[in-house]
């Protein structure tokens, strides 16, 4: 039992931490704090995933044959914790998730001109997964891919397209077999959103996080933009949910958050000379926010140490779901609690909290309850695969 | 025993939600620049302090706020309705009759009493000291609404003979302004060593006291909008669950959705009773009223956040798209469960009264 990082793994975190201090310049931290490029997207941000590419920090879960780092879980963990603590908005489902399927899975065009440049920082994928009418029932999905003298044809609308609005290429799940059973009948593409017959428009969120609705109309692509076997493309997304459902409640962000505000609370002399940290409410909350965030990090810890031994859970995967996203809301409320009126305060004023990040941070919680997966559907996996219950209706 | 309070006052609950459901009320800009406290004075509203009223004023009030909330409205005139007349009716009105040009709209009072820290601080940390003909003043305000609007501002601090308030021409003033969660603009002002004359004191026989009764009643009036914003919040999240389909059916179907829906209803109901009681309680001046307020403030923000996230749960993606109107109770949510003390200080508030056999 080691229930800590070696001392391999805590140098890394510390070359990691180094490497993106000297990232993240100033030009890319202004560029970041506008709004059109809270995601990223913006000319500095671009500049810095080349140099990611260039300095061979992008493909860290890529086997060494693909040209990638083959790091194992727990070092890919912490890379995405350290980075997610600077809030540089890393691509990580076109890095970690749908790059190397495309280096799996793609043709020999695919992982020539696309999972390489991938790996450069060259490239970025938005996910076209859900639609208006298919969202937790993903299966039920309606846009089409037909087959068509020079490939294949693509028709449909897809709905929370993050990214699309910059991306260079959707990760696409389209239907190829209408008559097979709605799981059996989806394929994997790779569509280019400089085809005209792309379109992309915007739905701004209560985050102020820009996410699209996106049309595919008439867009014809050859076979080498297929990924994997035809009709078998559901493998490819539940493999790449899952992956994507750590990455969402990694412990990094709410630390970095929380190890602030106490900063802040210690510095805080109130008028009577106490200091807001001593309060015996705030070192209650705390004191909630410390001990629930240990467990998240534990499971998490947990989980990327299973999976280092072969052993990847999807139960664990949706424990570490379920409980770091309902916690995100909890700690973000005892946060805000904790400094009163002035953490309604947005950014760029004087008596803002952290600069109003988590004022930010408290709009975009909701988000992972049911995105990448509703928080019930995963509470059925975990009834299922972990207490081997009946299957729900 | 009789519970029909306010529920009996339809015609004017109809009345408020016609004047509210209007398209073009901006959700961001203040009530006086959008147009609706002058639609509430052409509808009457402004003259709810008429005694001949057959509605006590705070009965009204919690109609008022309550409806908007529930129609999604930042109404942000809390120091105008709750603030400049419990100060009024505290002074003595032949030195100051102030109120009547502030309801008129022709000289609109806002008030500076909020200030940093206040949650975790005892008393006023805005101080004055005594002068010769008046009170040097030094501290910091905020939350200040309307500021840009009014032509005067009661500012309260502390002096070695206890709590004063001032009323103070508002040009005489530098000002800061902030955006808050909901996109509103309030004001913050810094007093460093500011003068104000002893004519600019008002003449009242217990500010502490007086102070005491704004913030329970601010407590009170925006636990009655938080009640309109989770009222809402739940008929969209029924009536969005109800029709969505996943799987070939409503997802209203699903227990785990209908359950968390039904968790909804008892929070409101809980809610919407706690606030009656303290109502009740504050117009009857009840010896339980500070604790009554208390709890209902407790509720409220304690509700305020479960609903906000169990709709925006429930919905999905659309409950956190701009282009579904559930965004903007989210936000009045939010703010109003902070503001004037959340959850964790109002219990923390309440622990120690009951503790302490208040």
């Amino acid at each position: 039992m080691q229930i800590e990082l070696n001392k391999k793994q805590a140098n890394l975190k510390i070359e990691i931490r180094e490497y993106l201090q000297d990232l993240l310049t100033h030009e890319l931290l202004k560029e970041l704090q506008n709004p059109s490029y809270f995601e990223g997207g913006g000319p500095e941000f671009r500049k810095a995933l080349l140099r990611m590419g260039n300095d061979g920090w992008i493909g860290l879960s890529w086997p060494k044959s693909l040209g990638g780092k083959e790091f194992s879980p727990i070092e890919q963990y912490i890379f995405v914790e350290e980075i997610m603590r600077t809030g540089f908005p890393f691509p990580f489902l076109t890095t970690e998730s749908v790059g190397p399927m495309i280096a799996n899975y793609g043709s020999d065009f695919a992982k020539e001109n696309i999972a390489k440049r991938i790996l450069t920082g060259e490239l970025i994928f938005a996910i076209g997964y859900s639609e208006p009418n298919a969202g937790t029932d993903l299966a039920s999905l309606t846009t089409r891919a037909d087959k068509s003298p020079k490939g294949w044809m693509i028709n449909g609308q897809k709905i929370w397209t993050s990214l699309a609005n910059f991306a260079d290429y959707v990760w696409l799940a389209a239907r190829t077999n209408q008559g097979a059973k709605k799981h059996k009948g989806i394929s994997m593409f790779i569509v280019p959103t400089d085809d005209p017959g792309f379109s992309c428009h915007p739905i701004h969120t209560l985050g102020d996080v820009r996410t699209n609705t996106t049309h595919y109309d008439n867009i014809e692509i050859s076979d080498d933009f297929l990924v994997g076997e035809i009709d078998e493309g559901w493998s490819l997304i539940t493999s790449q949910l899952n992956l994507e459902r750590l990455a969402l409640v990694n412990h990094g962000p709410v630390e970095e958050l929380y190890l602030n505000l106490l900063l802040q609370a210690k510095e805080t002399q109130l008028q009577n000379g106490m200091r807001l940290a001593n309060v015996p409410w705030v070192q209650d909350a705390f004191a909630k926010i410390y001990y629930k965030l240990e467990a998240l990090k534990l499971i998490c810890w947990k989980q990327v140490w299973s999976q280092g031994n072969n052993n990847f859970s999807m139960t664990d995967a949706s424990v570490a779901k379920v409980y770091g996203s309902e916690y995100f809301i909890e700690a973000y409320r005892m946060m805000m609690e904790i400094f009163g009126e002035l953490s309604l305060f947005k950014s760029n004023q004087e008596l803002t909290i952290l600069n109003g990040k988590l004022e930010r941070m408290y709009r975009t919680a909701s988000i992972l309850t049911f995105g990448g997966g509703t928080n019930e559907v995963q509470k059925d996996i975990i009834a299922m695969a972990g207490l081997f219950l009946p299957r729900s209706n | 025993m009789d519970f029909t309070n306010i529920e009996g006052y339809t015609d004017i609950q109809h009345s408020l939600d016609a004047l509210y459901s209007k398209k073009n009320i901006d959700f961001s800009s203040s009530a006086i620049s959008n147009g609706l406290l002058d639609e509430l004075k052409k509808a009457g509203f402004v003259d709810i302090f008429n005694s001949d009223a057959d509605i006590h004023p705070l009965n009204l009030l919690s109609l008022i706020f309550k409806q908007a909330g529930y129609q999604g409205i930042n109404l942000d005139l809390y120091s105008f309705f709750i603030d400049i007349p419990l100060i009024y009716k505290a002074s003595d009105k032949s030195n100051h009759d102030f109120l009547r040009d502030h309801l008129s709209l022709n000289s609109l009072i806002t008030s500076a009493f909020r200030e940093p820290y206040q949650h975790v601080e005892e008393g006023l940390q805005t101080r004055g000291v005594k002068e010769s003909n008046g009170y040097t003043i030094t501290g910091n305000k905020y939350f200040i609404e309307n500021f840009h609007q009014a032509k005067l501002l009661i500012l309260s601090f502390q002096t070695n003979e206890g709590i004063k308030l001032a009323l103070i021409d508002k040009n005489r003033i530098s000002y800061q302004e902030q955006i808050t969660t909901t996109g509103l603009m309030v004001s913050q002002i810094t007093f460093e060593e500011f003068h104000i004359s002893q004519e600019c004191i008002l003449h009242i026989d217990s500010p502490l006291d007086l102070i005491n009764e704004i913030d329970l009643s601010q407590k009170l009036i925006r636990s009655m909008f938080i009640e309109g914003v989770s009222k809402r919040m739940m008929e969209m999240t029924a009536k969005y669950t109800a029709e969505r389909k996943q799987f070939d059916r409503p997802i209203a179907t699903f227990q785990a959705v209908s359950h968390r829906a039904s968790s909804m209803f008892i929070d409101h109901e809980c809610l919407s009773l706690v606030n009656q009681q303290a109502l009740f309680s504050l117009i009857n001046n009840k010896p339980e009223k500070e604790n009554h307020v208390l709890a209902a403030k407790a509720w409220s923000a304690d509700v305020s956040h479960r609903s906000s996230y169990s709709a925006q749960h429930l919905h999905g993606g659309m409950g956190v798209s701009k282009e579904y109107d559930l965004w903007k109770y989210c936000l009045l949510a939010k703010e109003h469960e902070i503001m004037h003390d959340s959850a964790a200080v109002c219990i923390t508030n309440l622990g120690k009264n009951i503790t302490l056999n208040q």
